[in-house]
């Protein structure tokens, strides 16, 4: 599962790269058209075809691909060898040898791109008017509207902020682009810490049958050693020792721990495949259930939808596993066909073994090994912390682990994966994002230099000008945080939906932690290219009246 | 009447590539309020420099400009902007408007930033295009209307603020001779109403309209003529052919 995750997070970040370098070209070639406009109204007014200015403006760009794809190979290399070893010791490393064949293979096809798309741009030469070029007029492009809103209707829309905004509304197509960057950027990193959010949480701790941890004892060696004395003379577990040692001092806890684990065969189609069976008189009302009522009758069970589903098996039909059974209860085991009819499918990750989970009234012994499948504090609120507390002062508080902590335990290879996956694809994103502002502030600033001069020589101060900058990308960004936000609960949950059932986790949605998705991380991004804008508009000073000529 | 503009010894010298222009060489003179000075003379004498070192648009080399007893370079960018934007106007040859916006949200605009009561600039705006008869143009783009009603929006845009004095940059220049004469017209109501006016000019019939005409050659102040203020339309032919005498004398 880890190695799948990670592939559709890496994969995400690929393109989207991929996304922004095919935008960025096009931007920028876009606006050095604009700016070379009269010179190529006069070479093609002297006749020189159109295929040979194509070809004058993108070898700039392919240059810079050729040049930036063998700088990336040779930099990239023992970057990503660096990079790939961070994600964990036991991963399996690809050879050198595949490192630089998929490093160079990748980087011609982005070359390829990077041309195709070029000369793709550049057929916009044709559609430049010599006349208007050489004239420099274009007055239908350069007059447009001005996106609808009306200053003199607004009570209290700053001229700064009004500015802004009637120039997104009014050139939105120029601004679109930018808009969609950011609103990717926004969802990678929103996919990716809610994704973490979402698999390192107590809830998706039910897709292996823990349907709930309000504590979990992790015994210090001393006291390990002290309960395994007392298990040959108590003739008990350790978990139903604890579970005595806890009702004796009157704490309202215990571990549900009354389940069996047993390795069967289901025969199923002429197939026989392994497959796990649980039984016990434990509580199976508590499972995430799929589809179906909970199994109630010795002949019914519940099994893994995904197993289910690949199996063709459906609700109320009858499956047959092959196990060994101590009906006696007599220490002697015998193989056994038992069939059962299968009443409600789990959610549950199989790994392609199916999961079969018998009714409490099946009684025939299998098998099998004794584990918990929850801990569980009978009280709610604040008695639910006292009695945790308690259970703190009985073991020990370094012992005793709360919910998330023992979620973390568990999954601390998942853990340590999403952290740096955050860490990783957090950084990248931050940084192609506040590249891309400013880039684009500064083709904006250069382009805006006339009408800069012109408010300056209306009394406007630096301050006020750079305001109406800083409100645009504000605009943008608060725009592209809310469209990401909602990306993210429409098409976000529906891959991830996709993803996991893939893995046979079904029913699985992104569990948004509040402060982190809708405050922390906008505002880190909100902040990251609002502080970059800033950075950029230190050209502002430079406008003055001479600039004000080309408005 | 007091002075408005005080200016001694202004010299300003663009440096480039190693190379220095001296625009303007110890340039000095006075204008007093409510006064309609004009500055003409030959192509590449400093006359829009001059005008923009006044405003203080532009830095000065040396000497000292005082707009209304301030000395320009005793005072901060940002004074300097507040000045610009409360106590004078502009008006520039090509009609320089912020492209996105509509003929009233342009005329607006300065009295907003100036932060004054929203509902007088709109009155105020509201006055000024009736006055000029551009009152049905306010929610048109700039695309959509003439040279001359474009021009007569700037002259609004430069008066919504109640300044002491409007620079004026050819503000005729790319107009044909009808609108030039509608400009003006509106230029010397403005001058009647108490509103000081430094234009800088070619034409010497629109010169001719002015209190004062100064005229520049090589950097520095050659000489000036004192017309008078004009009383009515009939004159501008007799003044008109005073000053072309005078310029004819100074070389032009």
């Amino acid at each position: 599962m880890l190695g799948y995750i990670l592939s559709v997070f890496i994969s995400l970040i690929g393109l989207f790269l991929i996304l922004i370098v095919i935008m960025t070209i096009r931007f920028t070639m876009i606006a050095a058209l604009k700016e070379e406009e009269c010179e190529i109204g006069v070479l093609r007014a002297i006749g020189a075809d159109s295929f040979s200015f194509r070809w004058l403006f993108a070898e700039k760009y392919i240059a810079f691909a050729v040049i930036g794809g063998a700088l990336g190979i040779v930099a990239g290399l023992p970057l990503s060898k660096y990079v790939l070893s961070m994600f964990g010791p036991g991963n399996i490393m690809p050879s050198d040898a595949e490192i630089v064949v998929i490093g160079i293979l990748s980087v011609l096809f982005i070359i390829a791109l990077i041309i195709g798309f070029s000369m793709l741009v550049m057929r916009r030469i044709n559609k430049i008017s010599v006349v208007d070029a050489i004239r420099g007029e274009n007055r239908a492009e350069r007059f447009g509207r001005g996106g609808g809103i009306r200053l003199h209707k607004r009570r209290i829309m700053s001229p700064a902020f009004f500015i802004a905004l009637s120039d997104i509304l009014g050139r939105f197509k120029r601004y679109a682009f930018l808009l969609v960057a950011y609103t990717l950027g926004v969802l990678i990193i929103l996919f990716v810490v809610n994704t973490k959010n979402s698999v390192i949480n107590p809830e998706f701790l039910k897709y292996s049958l823990t349907y709930q941890t309000d504590f979990f004892i992790e015994l210090s060696d001393e006291k390990l050693n002290d309960y395994i004395k007392r298990m040959s003379a108590e003739n008990k577990n350790i978990n139903e020792m604890i579970n005595n040692d806890i009702r004796k001092a009157g704490i309202k806890a215990h571990y549900d721990n009354d389940h069996y684990n047993s390795m069967g065969i289901l025969m199923q189609n002429g197939l026989e495949i392994n497959s796990t069976e649980w039984s016990g008189s434990g509580d199976i009302s508590q499972l995430s259930y799929h589809e179906g009522s909970v199994p109630v009758k010795e002949n019914e069970a519940a099994m893994s939808w995904s197993s289910a589903n690949s199996l063709g098996i459906q609700l109320g039909d009858e499956i047959t596993l092959k196990m060994s059974i101590d009906p006696e209860k007599d220490g002697i085991y015998e193989g056994s066909k038992e069939k059962f009819k299968i009443t409600a499918f789990i959610n549950a990750m199989d790994s392609g073994v199916p999961i079969v989970v018998l009714s409490q009234k099946y009684d025939k012994n299998p098998n099998g090994s004794m584990s918990y499948w929850a801990t569980i504090i009978d009280a709610d609120g604040s008695e639910k912390e006292e009695q945790f507390r308690r259970l703190e002062e009985m073991f020990g508080p370094e012992q005793v682990l709360d919910s998330m902590e023992y979620t973390k335990l568990c999954l601390a290879e998942y853990s340590q994966i999403f952290d740096l996956l955050e860490l990783v694809m957090g950084v990248a994103v931050l940084f192609i994002l506040m590249l891309m502002t400013y880039l684009y502030s500064s083709i904006f600033i250069a382009e805006e230099m006339p009408e800069t001069a012109l408010q300056k020589s209306l009394g406007f101060t630096n301050g006020a000008v750079k305001a109406s900058h800083i409100f645009r990308i504000l605009i943008l960004s608060v725009v592209s945080v809310i469209v990401g936000e909602i990306l993210l609960q429409t098409a976000g949950q529906f891959i991830v939906r996709v993803l996991m059932e893939s893995l046979g986790i079904t029913n699985f949605s992104l569990m948004p932690e509040f402060i982190m998705s809708f405050a922390l991380i906008p505002a880190l991004i909100m902040g990251a290219v609002l502080i970059t804008e800033w950075f950029t508009l230190g050209k502002i000073k430079k406008a003055d009246i001479r600039n004000i000529k080309d408005v | 009447m007091g002075k408005i503009i005080t200016v001694t010894d202004l010299c300003k010298t663009y440096q480039q590539k190693g190379n220095s222009n001296e625009v303007l060489r110890n340039v000095s003179f006075e204008m007093e309020e409510g006064e309609f000075v004009s500055v003409m003379g030959p192509s590449g004498s400093g006359k829009s420099t001059l005008l923009y070192t006044v405003s203080g648009m532009d830095d000065l080399t040396s000497g000292s400009v005082c707009f209304n007893g301030r000395e320009l370079s005793n005072m901060k960018k940002k004074e300097i902007s507040e000045l610009r934007l409360l106590e004078m106007g502009f008006i520039f040859q090509q009609m320089y408007m912020m492209k996105k916006q509509c003929v009233l949200d342009n005329i607006i605009l300065p009295g907003y930033q100036a932060k004054r009561d929203r509902a007088q600039v709109n009155k105020r705006a509201d006055e000024l295009m009736e006055s000029l008869g551009i009152k049905d143009l306010a929610n048109r783009q700039i695309s959509e209307v003439s040279g001359g009603q474009l021009q007569r929006a700037c002259i609004c845009r430069a008066l919504i603020n109640e300044p002491k004095v409007v620079f004026a940059d050819e503000p005729t220049g790319a107009l044909n001779s009808k609108a030039a004469g509608e400009v003006m017209k509106e230029l010397r109501k403005v001058n009647l109403s108490g509103t000081g006016i430094m234009m800088v000019t070619h034409s010497v019939r629109v010169a001719a309209q002015s209190n004062r005409v100064i005229y520049l050659v090589d950097s520095n102040i050659m000489g000036e003529i004192i017309l008078g203020r004009m009383q009515s339309d009939e004159e501008i032919a007799t003044r008109d052919q005073k000053l072309n005498s005078w310029l004819m004398e100074q070389g032009w």
